[in-house]
């Protein structure tokens, strides 16, 4: 009987071979190549206007509707302090307005609010209530939506004791207009995310077409790594380009348009810039769609089961 | 090299191998005669670890292929040269690069695997085709560039799916000469062929014949051929068969 010998092949020519005929087979499927990155672009483009459909309702939800900060002033805080800090939140971007309200004012404003029962105030100092700056805020992601954030800027400021933070309902048309985004919200949702769906199962027909390689490679005695690996790379290679060939073009037309109104008709571009222009959002986004797209090649030059690629009992 | 064992399998629900026990050894060609649906492929299938019987054992070199795990096969396919009966090339990529995958599986250094491939078309005298598209060729030449294939290198065991077929006289004179050197280097070539010239001429040549009908053997088990001149077992030392990191 022949006996066995240890394997006597270095790693070297193997890992030559496999750069070799990774680099070859790019070269040889370029149209596969090309063909599933433009599927990658498109399914990149749908999934942002996906997640820019999720977000503009997200901001709707924060920006809509009446806000309105009151500050608490230290009573010791001198009325010339007093006026260059309203003049200065006045000046705030977002910021609809600031009024002053003295002791005395806001004492007589709780009076006239408790009607009938305002004689609990009888025998109440005039400065029982402290000095109070009002101010209101107009609806948007620079006004309403940064509410909070200003609130605990405000309660960490000199001069100020605290801060009351006041919603209104929002109006009947303002409603409409929510539910209005809320449906145009979920369409674009559904529109780009099959799409993008579409787009991926396309890419994943391409790279299927590498399948004739993966049954030669087998069939000569490959392993596993060495079949599917030269897909797994034309895959990656594929999502990236095509991811970044998206984000790219997005970025291009959209910053070289006009500034985008902060209108209801717009916020799915204001956001779609945002989404893709700004953070790391972008680098998670292509970063996600490699490994997919590496995924896709392994899987879609996977080889119809025969007995002979079965398992075998263990011994 | 190689032993069948009680080998049976069913395709289909039709039984194709019925108990059927084979032997080639190192330094012979064993010659499967059969008509069609005789279950030639199907034996050489198996005997190439492409395919799992039903039933019975298949020993190549020292191992059970049946027993073997999945992650293995690889490690015993890269030491046989199998021809189907269709050869499948890569496409867009020469006979020289198609004939050099078979090396690439071993991990010969590249070099050297372009030699052996250039040695192996020089074999079957198609070293002209080598940079040509497989899928340009006429059917006769791409069962050459797929027996170069399968003789680069030489392999402890050549199996070829009717190796004659689409191919004129001189072209199967070139292939038999080609395995008969692959068999003096060592090798075990297990040929199924449904060609009488060429079984005939196999058989002058010093091959052992089998006779396959319906799944079963017929005739030609115990006969025992070897090559004119020598004796080919005695003689010739038994290969080193580097089955890699093989494991059961």
């Amino acid at each position: 009987m022949t006996t066995l010998a240890a394997a006597s092949s270095s790693l070297g020519p193997r890992f030559g071979w496999g750069v070799r005929l990774t680099t070859q087979g790019l070269r040889r499927h370029r149209g596969t190549l090309i063909a599933s990155a433009a599927a990658f672009s498109i399914a990149t483009a749908a999934l942002a206007v996906c997640v820019a459909g999720a977000r503009t309702g997200a901001s709707r939800a924060v920006t809509s509707g009446t806000v309105q900060l009151v500050a608490l002033l230290d009573d010791a805080l001198p009325e010339a302090d007093r006026n260059e800090l309203a003049a200065t939140l006045g000046r705030l971007p977002g910021v609809a307005g600031v009024r002053v309200l003295p002791s005395a004012e806001a004492l007589g404003r709780m009076r006239a609010e408790l009607g009938e029962r305002a004689a609990v105030l009888d025998g109440v100092e005039e400065g029982f209530l402290p000095t109070t700056l009002e101010i209101s805020l107009r609806p948007g992601r620079q006004g309403v939506g940064r509410a909070d954030e200003l609130a605990w800027r405000l309660r960490h400021t000199g001069g100020i004791s605290d801060v009351d933070l006041l919603r209104s309902e929002a109006d009947h048309r303002l409603v409409e207009e929510q539910e209005t985004s809320h449906r145009l919200r979920i369409a674009v949702m559904i529109l780009g995310g099959t799409v993008a769906l579409v787009a991926l199962l396309l890419a994943a027909g391409v790279l299927r077409r590498r399948r004739a390689d993966a049954s030669v490679f087998a069939g000569l005695g490959f392993t596993a790594l060495a079949v599917h690996g030269p897909a797994l790379v034309a895959g990656a290679l594929a999502a990236f380009v095509g991811a970044v060939v998206a984000v790219g073009a997005i970025r291009l037309t959209l910053r070289g348009g006009p500034p985008l109104p902060d209108a209801p008709s717009s916020r799915l571009l204001t956001s779609l810039v945002r989404g893709l222009c700004e953070g790391r959002g972008q680098i998670v986004a292509v970063a996600a769609l490699t490994l997919l797209g590496g995924a896709l090649g392994w899987w879609g030059t996977r080889l119809p089961g025969r007995k002979g690629d079965e398992l075998a009992p263990p011994p | 090299m190689l032993r069948l064992v009680a080998v049976s399998l069913r395709s289909g629900g039709e039984l194709v191998l019925d108990a059927l026990t084979v032997e080639a050894r190192a330094g012979e060609i064993l010659v499967v005669e059969g008509n069609r649906g005789a279950g030639k492929t199907m034996l050489l299938e198996i005997a190439a670890a492409r395919r799992l019987p039903d039933a019975g054992e298949v020993w190549i070199a020292d191992h059970d292929v049946t027993a073997l795990q999945r992650d293995s096969l690889p490690f015993v396919r890269r030491n046989i040269g199998f021809v189907e009966a269709q050869p499948v090339f890569l496409q867009r990529a020469t006979v020289l690069e198609n004939v050099m995958l078979a090396l690439a599986a071993r991990g010969e250094p590249v070099a050297w695997a372009r030699e052996a491939a250039m040695r192996a078309l020089g074999k079957v005298g198609i070293v002209g085709l080598a940079a040509a598209d497989p899928a340009r060729l006429s059917n006769g030449a791409r069962r050459l560039a797929g027996i170069a294939r399968a003789l680069a290198g030489v392999p402890p065991l050549v199996l070829l799916d009717d190796p004659s077929a689409s191919l004129s006289a001189a072209d199967s004179g070139a292939v038999l000469s080609a395995l008969i050197g692959a068999v003096e280097s060592g090798a075990a070539v297990v040929c199924a062929s449904a060609d009488g010239a060429f079984v005939s001429a196999a058989a002058a040549a010093g091959a052992r014949r089998l006779r396959l009908d319906a799944g079963r053997l017929v005739a030609g088990a115990g006969t025992m051929v070897v090559l004119p001149g020598r004796r080919v077992r005695e003689t010739l030392p038994e290969r080193q068969v580097d089955l890699g990191k093989v494991g059961s």
